[in-house]
């Protein structure tokens, strides 16, 4: 009774949506879960955060392996006629707007696989790029929101492909962003740990889960995703996993627990030289004793 | 304590003690007394243990001394050298003057300490902890205990112990006579008290050095001191033959030296201050107008700046002897130097002023945080290869090689899958998955290790708590120690290694063993004594590398 | 979806749940037996309910107390008996013995299908939206019109019951019925026309969700008299609330009872139909906001905010409406009318007078936190603390006196008697006030007959 605010809660999902992933993936051996059966289970877990509160919302976006793209909600324009053309396809007890939502996304994931067939692909997926994506249309609806209201806002990351070290930092920035902007970054894990994903989560205090059996995906979903942070706290989930903070050495880009930073330019080495080799920098040493001339030792955690 | 070493500075035969015959020794830091039969000291008092010592009168038949210790007990000797009454006096005085000059000394020292300790322990309760847990069971010994803990916490009051105390400008007004029942007044001198005459005033202490022993007794020459027109110099004259008639001379020329040294500095302006007292309008009053100034008063005015100039004097020499005259040399110095050397060339003009006297002006005219900075220019940071930073904590190596091939045929898949895709959801998941990944997931399962129901201090009862709360200090305590050996460069270090060594397994056996059969007694499920034991068990390993090391090394 | 104020406040008025506690279980089950009421009940349970059915939704057999126990974490096991109450007091789930013995929860299976119709699809089309699609609608209505359509329909209710001459031709018998049966008009002997009791100044006072939901209910009670079926017009209301606003709907597949329903509330403007043989109708954001604001949110999306309220207890209404106007004059002192906006004084002579109507000073609050300006709802709290202390200040003068039943007893012959009752009474816990003097006492009604047998006892034992 004392509080005059609602909340609502808004859930962005990203998708990755790696042709060559998936695609592979149903090719070789047995096909765990294939794209559509994860889109599918996806749907449902949209429907169902819906389904929680009137006031919920839900986005969908797809990072593919070169570019990323905003599935769902779309623009106001396209909704009207969406909404004209599905209509014929309504004729089951599903609830209309969940219909028109998962109409919508079936058609973009088409268009998105289908259209996209001749370009290049890379191994990963544009996951920093999705996660910006998420946090400007966070911060969007954030301005948007009708006074009174609270928001509460948080994003899933599907992920299946492999880490790219190149969006390291671009993923470090959105994370820390998201920090800022107090949203969640969950990550539901289908195949490769993800070291970077370890990372966002547990800065942002979201839950990071490698799923054993991609098959009851959903469940998975609507068990350990669908509440959100302020629940979470009342129920028992899985324990946090402990985070790799080490730092990778800049000569091998092997994860060292101690080791040598330029006092100059920050660069991590994994063992001793004269000369730093990203800013060449000179290390006098003065009269270097056999065991311990080590110069600047530091743990780079 | 190697009783070897020890410098025996005075001993005398014929020294009874409870009706026995012995010899007493005195020695660097104890004084101690010998059964002539025997060959061990029956009694030995450290210095530090004595509080005073008592003299039998010299009318007493008896020539005894009395040592009255800091526990109140007290032991006395009585002087019996054959040689006759003059020999015991005598040796009873070199005792007394011996003891005279060593008791202060450690009696500062000793009272000092102990005070420091126990009020260090008080102030402390964790300490307090600590050395209940570690010196009173026997685990260390007080002494290793204060060795290292004792500078941490008295860290300051060393830095004060650095400072010579300097002399307490009312040493000779706290010099409270007694009067004897008859017509004579009676001085109580210590030894702090004649030092800091001597230190004072140098010319008693030349006089001091020229008269006793030779011509007359110490008692006698102070006796003189305070009869001497020197002491009472504001009173009339007593007698002319004074011994220290020169010392008030000499003290004459060094007032009027000390006047003349005109104080240079520009900034002190000395002849504008006056007299004046702030009663009346706070500073308005510019002229005293009181004019009382009588010559008894100048001569008693002097005679205090003049005390307190000796009293400074004597302070500034104790520290620039310590500290080598750099920092105690004051403005006044440096100037009278300069204008000699400046006279020497011949250059002596008004309009220039010497540059120290600029240097000290600009000093208190400017300051540095109000300039304008300037700006220098930095070095520019090159680096090559920036793409290094961008790299996330990921190897290089793991991406796995795909083929063209691979990729088309992959995404030829997908896209042949999602072509003939139609969402139906009724069957995203079936019943038997649904309860296999609930099971998973209900505490217990396999993705729910390490989520435990309670929180571990609602487990564990608070006095279980303090007790390993205590016990890890007490081994973090320890273990500092022991790893602050390393690397174990001097054969102290290496004898206190295998100390440790020692010690913590002392503790393992009286302290943590004993922990933990009361733990599991109580049925804990999670091991509290765990991490204790990894401690415990990288230092031994960390010994044991370099107890081998050092053999082969012997070897 | 909706936007604009929300608040929470105490209806007077029951929600969701206790509405669907107070009927028998046999019709529940029926109820569920549609996903937009299975949707509806969803959204009114406890948050960690709905976690608890989305958890079991797919499970197909029943899981075991203990276990569900333990997904809570230790320090909210409250929040889980509270929930495992009102899962069974729904008849969400019930019990059923596992294999090994134990007790365990397993889904109402109809409840379950449906949710998951409304969630994934498959089953019966829900009515309205025939397998055939509808021709579009020559003279379709946008939602601008429909928004306007409906609040002058539910104004002319409104105006009824304050007897304003506005709105007396679009109401019908049934409706009047309806404001009669829930005490919130009443028909004097001799009057052509009922008028409006205190209940129904509370009414007014309401915001319009909470309203439109306290009328259905009402309406919903008289159902059976007018020989509908309550399951089904339930049914049909939640799924109204679950369509689009703007979309029209076919009549073609209504039973003859939903078409009876559909004019009674096209009535109060909660549907739009443009004829009564048109076989098309637009639901509009009345009913729509109905299941969305059923507890705890009550939205008035469609109107604008016009009070200001300043601290010096001076509100501004921004209104030309007389209805609005008239509602303010009732917990107010007017002081100016002017075309657009009028202002009034809140005092205490003022807000007692409302108090003694029966009106609540949670409901002057809450009139005017739900009415008040964009501009107020801006910053922080919309309306000054000082004034809704204030208000509730004055409510609290009010209720110095405690009442409490009791009988008295007097008369005693002698002091002995009074003293020997007296004590009696006190121990019991019964005595509510005593007089030593007079040999009088008051003892609490339930106490009474316990105290009346002992004296009997007491005067035998004392004859005899």
């Amino acid at each position: 009774m004392a509080d005059s605010t609602s909340t609502c809660s808004l859930v962005v999902i990203i998708l990755d949506t790696n042709p060559a992933w998936w695609g592979r993936q149903s090719n070789h051996g047995n096909p765990k879960l294939s794209l559509s059966k994860c889109v599918d289970s996806l749907m449902t877990f949209a429907n169902s955060h819906l389904m929680m509160n009137h006031l919920n919302k839900i986005a969908f976006i797809a990072a593919h392996s070169n570019f990323s793209h905003f599935m769902y909600p779309k623009r106001q324009q396209r909704e009207v006629t969406d909404i004209d053309t599905n209509i014929g396809e309504i004729n089951d007890g599903k609830y209309e707007l969940f219909d028109r939502m998962n109409n919508q996304i079936k058609d973009e994931i088409k268009s998105l696989v289908l259209k996209n067939m001749e370009v290049e692909f890379e191994n990963d997926s544009l996951i920093a790029g999705a996660l910006s994506m998420a946090l400007c249309y966070i911060h969007r609806m954030e301005k948007e929101k009708p006074i009174g209201v609270k928001m509460t806002s948080r994003v899933l990351v599907v992920k299946a492909s492999e880490d790219n070290p190149a969006q390291y930092m671009n993923l470090m920035n959105t994370v820390f962003t998201a920090q800022k902007q107090n949203v969640v970054i969950d990550a539901c894990i289908l195949d490769n740990d993800s070291g970077l994903l370890q990372q966002a989560c547990d800065i942002t205090g979201g839950v990071y889960l490698k799923i054993p059996q991609p098959q009851g995906m959903l469940q998975y979903l609507l068990w350990v995703y669908l509440p959100d942070p302020s629940t979470r706290e009342q129920l028992t989930l899985p324990a946090r996993v402990q985070v790799d903070y080490r730092a990778a050495c800049f000569c091998h880009r092997n994860l060292i627990d101690i080791g040598y930073v330029c006092s100059v330019c920050l660069s991590i080495f994994c063992s001793f030289s004269p000369i730093c080799s990203t800013c060449q920098t000179t290390f006098k040493i003065i009269a270097p004793p056999k065991l311990t001339k080590k110069k600047s030792k530091k743990p780079t955690t | 304590m190697s009783r070897h070493s020890e410098e025996v500075l005075l001993h005398f035969q014929h020294v009874k003690n409870k009706k026995v015959d012995g010899v007493l020794y005195m020695m660097s830091e104890r004084l101690a007394w010998m059964q002539s039969s025997k060959q061990s000291f029956t009694y030995s008092h450290a210095y530090s243990d004595i509080k005073a010592q008592k003299i039998s009168a010299d009318s007493k038949e008896r020539v005894q001394l009395q040592l009255v210790m800091h526990d109140g007990s007290a032991n006395t000797f009585q002087f019996n050298n054959p040689a006759g009454r003059e020999a015991q006096m005598r040796d009873r005085e070199s005792v007394k003057e011996l003891l005279q000059q060593l008791l202060p000394k450690f009696r500062r020292k000793l009272s000092s300490e102990l005070e420091e300790k126990s009020r260090l322990l008080q102030d402390n309760p964790e300490l307090f902890q600590l050395y209940k847990d570690l010196v009173v069971s026997q685990v260390i010994t007080a002494e290793e205990f204060w060795s290292t803990q004792g500078p941490k916490y008295s860290a300051k009051e060393k830095n004060e112990q650095k400072q010579t105390t300097g002399v307490s400008a009312a040493f000779l007004a706290d010099i409270k006579p007694e009067t004897d029942g008859c017509n004579g007044l009676k001085y109580n001198l210590t030894a702090d008290i004649i030092e800091s005459i001597f230190r004072t005033y140098p010319m008693v202490k030349k006089k001091h050095a020229e008269y006793v022993p030779h011509e007359m007794s110490e008692s006698d020459f102070w006796r003189r001191f305070f009869q001497s027109h020197y002491f009472h110099r504001d009173r009339t004259a007593l007698g002319n033959k004074d011994l220290f008639s020169d010392c008030a001379k000499k003290d004459e020329e060094e007032i009027k030296s000390e006047v003349e040294k005109k104080n240079s500095d520009p900034l002190l302006n000395l002849a504008g201050h006056k007299d004046g007292n702030l009663e009346e309008g706070y500073g308005g009053v510019n002229d005293d107008k009181r004019g009382s100034i009588t010559p008894a008063n100048l001569t008693m005015i002097r005679r205090f700046n003049q005390h307190s100039t000796m009293v400074l004097k004597a302070c500034q020499e104790a520290g620039s002897q310590s500290t080598s005259g750099t920092s105690t040399s004051n403005g006044t110095h440096i100037n009278g130097s300069m204008s000699k050397t400046s006279q020497l060339n011949g250059i002596v003009d008004n309009v220039h002023q010497p540059p120290q006297k600029k240097a000290r002006i600009r000093e208190k005219l400017q300051y540095e945080d109000l300039e304008t900075g300037l700006d220098k220019d930095g070095v520019n940071l090159h680096l090559s290869r920036m793409e290094r930073y961008l790299h996330g904590p990921t190897p290089l190596t793991s991406t796995r090689y795909t083929s063209t091939e691979d990729l088309i045929s992959a995404t030829n898949c997908v896209s042949a899958e999602i072509d003939t895709w139609n969402p139906d959801l009724t069957h995203v998941l079936h019943g038997s998955t649904a309860v296999s990944i609930l099971g998973e997931l209900s505490p217990g399962g396999a993705l729910m290790q390490g989520t435990s129901q309670q929180l571990l201090n609602q487990m564990v009862p608070e006095d279980i708590q303090n007790e390993l709360k205590q016990n890890y200090n007490a081994l973090c305590e320890l273990l500092r120690h022991f790893w602050s050996c390393f690397p174990a460069s001097s054969k102290f270090l290496e004898e206190k290694v295998v100390k440790m060594k020692s010690t913590l397994e002392r503790f393992n056996m009286a302290k943590l063993n004993p922990l933990k059969d009361k733990l599991q007694a109580n049925h804990y499920s999670l091991d509290l004594t765990g991490h204790m034991q990894d401690l415990l068990s990288t230092a031994y390993t960390k010994f044991d590398t370099w107890q081998t090391r050092r053999m082969s090394r012997k070897t | 979806m909706a936007n604009s104020l929300f608040s929470t406040r105490t209806l007077d008025c029951k929600d969701l749940h206790v509405y669907l506690k107070t009927l028998p279980s046999h019709i529940l089950d029926r109820l569920y037996n549609h996903p937009a009421t299975c949707l509806a009940v969803f959204r009114e349970l406890p948050e960690i309910g709905k976690h608890y059915v989305m958890r079991l939704l797919f499970v197909e057999q029943p899981v075991s107390q203990a276990v569900i126990g333990l997904w809570i974490n230790n320090r909210h096991i409250n929040e889980h008996h509270i929930c495992t109450r009102a899962l069974s007091d729904l008849r969400i789930w019930y019990e059923q013995p596992l294999p090994g013995g134990m007790q365990g929860w397993i889904l109402n299976s109809t409840f379950k299908t449906n949710m998951k119709t409304a969630l994934l699809g498959g089953g019966e089309p829900w009515t309205g939206r025939g397998a055939v699609p509808l021709p579009s609608d020559k003279n379709s209505k946008d939602v601008e019109f429909l928004d306007k359509y409906a609040v002058e329909r539910w104004e002319c209710v409104l105006h009824f019951m304050v007897g304003s001459n506005e709105g007396k031709d679009g109401i019908s018998g049934d409706t009047i019925e309806v404001l009669k049966h829930s005490g919130l008009m009443k028909l004097e002997e001799g009057e052509p026309m009922p008028f409006i009791t205190p209940g129904g100044f509370q009414f007014l006072l309401m915001d319009t969700p909470s309203q439109i939901w306290f009328f259905m209910l009402q309406y919903l009670d008289m159902v059976d008299s007018r020989g509908l079926d309550l399951v089904e017009c339930l049914s049909f209301l939640f799924q109204l609330s679950f369509s689009t606003l703007g979309k029209d709907y076919s009549t073609e597949s209504m039973s003859e009872g939903q078409q009876r329903f559909l004019q009674h509330l096209r009535e109060f403007g909660l549907v739009y139909q443009r004829k009564r043989k048109e076989k098309r109708y637009y639901p509009t954001r009345l009913a729509i906001n109905l299941a969305s604001g059923l507890s705890s949110i009550t939205s008035d999306s469609n109107r604008k905010g016009f009070i200001v309220v300043e601290t010096n207890y001076r509100i501004y209404a921004y209104t030309d409406s007389p209805l609005n106007i008239a509602l303010l004059a009732l917990f107010s002192e007017m002081l100016y009318r002017f075309p657009n906006m009028a202002v009034a004084n809140l005092t205490r002579d003022s807000v007692r007078a409302a108090l003694i109507r029966g009106i609540t000073a949670e409901q002057i609050i809450s009139f005017l936190r739900t009415r008040a300006h964009q501009e107020m709802a801006k910053e922080g709290p919309a309306l000054p603390p000082t004034i809704i202390d204030q208000i509730r200040l004055w409510e609290l003068e009010r209720d110095r006196f405690k009442f409490n039943d009791g009988v008295l007893y007097s008369q005693f012959l002698s002091q002995g008697d009074f003293e020997k009752l007296r004590d009696y009474a006190k121990d019991l816990g019964v005595l509510v006030w005593d007089n030593n003097q007079k040999r009088v006492m008051v003892v609490s009604r339930a106490g009474h007959d316990t105290v009346k047998k002992y004296w009997k006892q007491l005067k035998q034992s004392g004859n005899s």
